[in-house]
């Protein structure tokens, strides 16, 4: 067969097998969606084809030729060209060094001319449509979606015959995942192959002319598009029906609020913005990227200065430092588990136990009876192995590792949770875990201010639906007001009548 | 093309921006600069000026080794040993008198086998650089005292003379200053230079954009080792004899160069002008002190609080400016 082809691919990582023999083609000139809960191997597929890691066994036939992909400059050979789930930018080298890393235009001495690089990298960036990125900016100043469009860029510019986005479009807002789909189709018009994974759902099925679906390391599916409908994609990759994905809960109204927050303002990105969350109240946050939201989230968990007045349970309270918040009962769940709340070197069972260590050590030393009694309900709750407590959390798959910090979260018994788009890049078991597990908070009246990049969700989930747009709070949606097209025009700031926002924004969302 | 909106956003912070931009090892220099200038306006006619490089190029060719290696990410406790090595076989082999040209070619390249060996433990067998050149450090210590148990050893005149003459009116030292400044300017321009920077920054990042990354790291080992054998030669030449016990002041000196220069040890971040900079103000502070007739700690004292001072500088930056990572 032309085009790609992999054969019996097998991986495992110790006594874990990840791959088990999997099967894969994908013709030229198509694009190919992967789907797969976490932790059913796509990235380690992505991995072997790009000649990150080995395949213990297995063919991989590029064009009817068996190739070997040793080594990362080999597939690059091949013109495998890979946007992995992990951002490769380097934060510490420009926009336009990191555009042409091994690519450097140099003169006789092999010396690079700075000036040269910078016009080509614009040119380049030009072409593809990008308007807004200064080629000479330092990448680590962007911000995750601007990184993830250079890593785009980047793999485009190096002429790629299979290209293969790994969750690219996790991260991006509508409008960046549509440029980013449209790059993909441009080159699969030109004979070319795209493999792409994403978690969600709609786009795979929009825009991928097939789909195969690997589940615990095989391909358990492979369909055309519209072959088959979402349900039963989701009911293949998950293995068994998922009854609900989002559980029926009452609409609370609450007049009680735990967190009221009175015209908090936060640098310049967020500016007078007035709310309350009622005990049990879901209050979700639809925003674009890079318009003041996670300023606003790590603001109420202490992590930046802001002014205004904060009131949790009827306390007037600043807050400092997370130390505060915590105390306070407020917690954050967040959305880069890589960076922020695991220690991954350590098992599940030290991170669990690192949040309560208090209140299991007598004296200054750790009770470890204690510590299991405290911690295996909590893995029992949220469906971790408790068998692998001792295993290092960076080898979890990303929905449990996300499942340990929702553990972390919870063991602390907050009142007020802050959910900063804790679903991002997890797949849909997992989802539907953490949505039943909001349900139940809910239910035990802990109030929740919910950002997610994903609309659906939020229609589905929350009591009400405010729009931050540009750092301020321009419309709230009541429960029987919840539209994800209304939401989205808000969103994006049509009904102002106002430009719609370009593919980099103006506003950054790094701190 | 339409004006990028982050340029003109960043642009209306300018002039702020610009001075706190700047390396401070720069205003060190300057201070320093200064100060020395007026407690001693004698040292800076061109001949005594001269002397103050000549006698700083050791330590500038090791913080240059140094710089490198940080870059990646790792440290070079080695330099030291490397350095009393080519140092003392300096002082013994070309005494002899047939093939000095030659022989001198074997020390340097002596000097990168040594270099590599450390790239090898590390880059390959996946050493900790630190423990890595710790080992390497003591072992070429001891095999330059086998070689030359006490300082002797004798180097020709003609080296001597050259490396402390001068050609035509120009002072050797300043010669061999331009061209290690040219050659810090090349390899920055090089795209090995920002190979260095990749690595160190995050090296599986950099591997998964296709640089050699274990190549990367030997070839800073091996270039470390170069100028290390570099200060050894220029050393001895500048004395006229071995000294086995020369090296172990230049490891935390060199490290204390890069810290000033504004280096990372986490890697990624770290200038070789810079670097050589920062020598510049360790010698000023030196001399500053010996002007003032101050006891030689007072100098020590000093340079770890500009040190300290500089470590402080870069974590406030970081507090306070962009998030980087
Ligand atoms: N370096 C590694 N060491 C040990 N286990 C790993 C490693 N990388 C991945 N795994 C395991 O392999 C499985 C598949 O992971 P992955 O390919 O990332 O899944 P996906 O991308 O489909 O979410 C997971 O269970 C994960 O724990
Ligand atoms: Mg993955």
């Amino acid at each position: 067969m032309d085009g790609l082809e992999v054969v019996r691919i097998e991986k495992s990582y110790g006594a874990t097998a990840v791959l088990k023999g999997l099967n894969l083609e994908c013709r030229p000139g198509e694009i190919h969606g992967l789907l797969g809960q976490n932790g059913s191997g796509k990235s380690t597929l992505t991995k072997i084809l790009s000649g990150i890691t080995r395949a213990d066994s297995g063919t991989i036939r590029l064009g009817a030729k068996e190739i070997d992909l040793k080594t990362p400059q080999l597939a690059q050979k091949h013109r495998i060209l890979t946007v992995f789930q992990e951002l490769t930018v380097l934060p510490n080298l420009t926009v336009a060094e990191n555009l042409f890393l091994g690519l450097e235009p140099t003169n006789k001495l092999r010396m690079v001319s700075v000036r040269d690089l910078h016009k080509r990298a614009a040119e380049a960036l030009k072409q593809l449509g990008i308007e807004n990125l200064n080629p000479r900016q330092m990448a680590g100043q962007l911000s995750v979606a601007e990184r993830q469009i250079v890593e785009v860029a980047k793999a485009l510019m190096r002429n790629p015959y299979v290209l293969i986005l790994d969750e690219a479009t996790a991260s991006l807002g509508p409008k960046e995942s549509q440029w980013v789909f449209e790059q993909a189709r441009r080159l699969a018009e030109r004979g070319n192959i795209v493999l792409f994974t994403s978690h969600r759902l709609e786009e795979v099925e929009r825009h991928a002319d097939r789909i195969s679906v690997l589940r615990d390391g095989v391909r358990v599916l492979e369909v055309a598009r519209g072959e088959v409908d979402t349900e039963e994609l989701v009911t293949v990759m998950l293995g068994y029906k998922v009854e609900q994905l989002y559980p029926r809960r009452p609409h609370v109204r609450s007049t009680r609020p735990v967190l009221a927050v009175d015209h908090l303002s936060v640098g310049h990105k967020v500016h007078d913005v007035s709310f309350t969350v009622g005990e049990g109240e879901i209050l979700g946050i639809a925003a674009m990227p890079g318009q003041g939201q996670r300023e606003l989230f790590y603001s109420l968990y202490g992590e930046m200065p802001s002014r205004g007045d904060i009131t949790i349970n009827g306390q007037r309270v600043r807050l400092r430092s997370p130390r505060d918040a915590l105390k306070a009962g407020v917690c954050l769940v967040p959305e880069d588990r890589k960076t922020e709340g695991l220690l991954l070197p350590l098992g599940i069972g030290h991170n669990l136990s690192l949040v309560i260590l208090d209140r299991l050590a007598r004296a200054g030393i750790v009770r470890r009876r204690r510590e299991r009694e405290e911690i295996q309900p909590q893995c029992q709750q949220l469906r971790l192995p408790i068998d692998r407590l001792r295993e290092p959390v960076g080898s979890l798959s990303g929905g449990n590792q996300q499942k340990v910090v929702l553990g972390k979260v919870l063991l602390n018994q907050p009142q007020c949770l802050l959910l900063f788009d804790c679903t991002r890049g997890v797949d849909v078991g997992t989802k539907a875990e953490i949505y039943r597990l909001m349900a139940n908070l809910s239910a035990q009246k802990v109030g929740m201010l919910f950002y997610s990049s994903d609309l659906q969700e939020l229609v589905n989930l929350c009591d009400r639906v405010a729009v931050l747009y540009e750092g301020r709070l321009i419309k709230v949606f009541d429960d029987h007001e919840l539209n994800e097209e209304e939401i989205l025009k808000v969103a994006v700031g049509l009904n102002q009548a106002q430009e719609p926002i370009t593919l980099s924004h103006k506003a950054r969302n790094l701190p | 093309m339409t004006q990028p909106e982050i340029l003109t956003e960043s642009g209306k912070r300018m002039p702020l921006r610009r001075l706190t931009a700047v390396n401070p090892v720069i205003y060190a220099f300057l201070v320093m600069l200064i100060v020395d200038l007026l407690l001693q306006p004698a040292i800076f006619s061109v001949s005594e000026f001269g002397d103050q490089i000549a006698s700083a190029l050791p330590l500038m060719f090791v913080a240059f080794a140094q710089t490198l290696v940080v870059l990646t990410g790792g440290f070079d406790l080695s330099v030291g040993g490397i350095l009393v090595i080519t140092n003392v076989l300096t002082a013994t082999w070309l005494s002899s008198g047939t093939h000095r040209l030659g022989l001198l070619i074997v020390i340097v390249c002596i000097g990168m086998i040594l270099g590599a060996v450390n790239g090898v433990l590390i880059a390959y067998v996946r050493f900790e650089s630190f423990i890595a050149t710790l080992g390497t450090w003591a072992i070429y210590d001891g095999i330059a005292l086998t070689i030359l148990p006490t300082d002797g050893g004798t180097v020709p005149a003609a080296l001597t003379n050259f490396v402390n003459g001068s050609i035509g009116p120009v002072p050797t030292a300043y010669l061999i200053f331009a061209v290690l400044i040219l050659v810090a300017l090349y390899i920055h321009r090089h795209a090995y230079g920002t190979y260095l920077k990749a690595t160190g920054a995050d090296a599986e990042s950099a591997r998964r954009n296709g640089i050699k990354i274990s190549q990367v790291r030997l070839g800073a080992y091996i270039l470390s080792g170069f100028f290390c054998a570099l200060a050894g030669i220029y050393l001895a030449a500048q004395t006229g004899t071995g000294t086995p016990t020369a090296g172990d002041g230049y490891i935390l000196q060199s490290i204390e160069a890069v810290a000033i220069g504004g280096a990372s040890f986490l890697g990624g971040e770290g200038n070789l002008l810079a670097s050589i900079a920062a020598v510049f103000v360790l010698t000023f502070i030196s001399n500053i002190v010996f002007a003032l007739n101050l006891q030689p700690y007072v100098a020590v004292i000093a340079s770890s609080v500009l040190l300290l001072a500089a470590v402080l500088v870069k974590s406030t930056r970081q507090l306070f400016g962009g998030r980087q990572g």
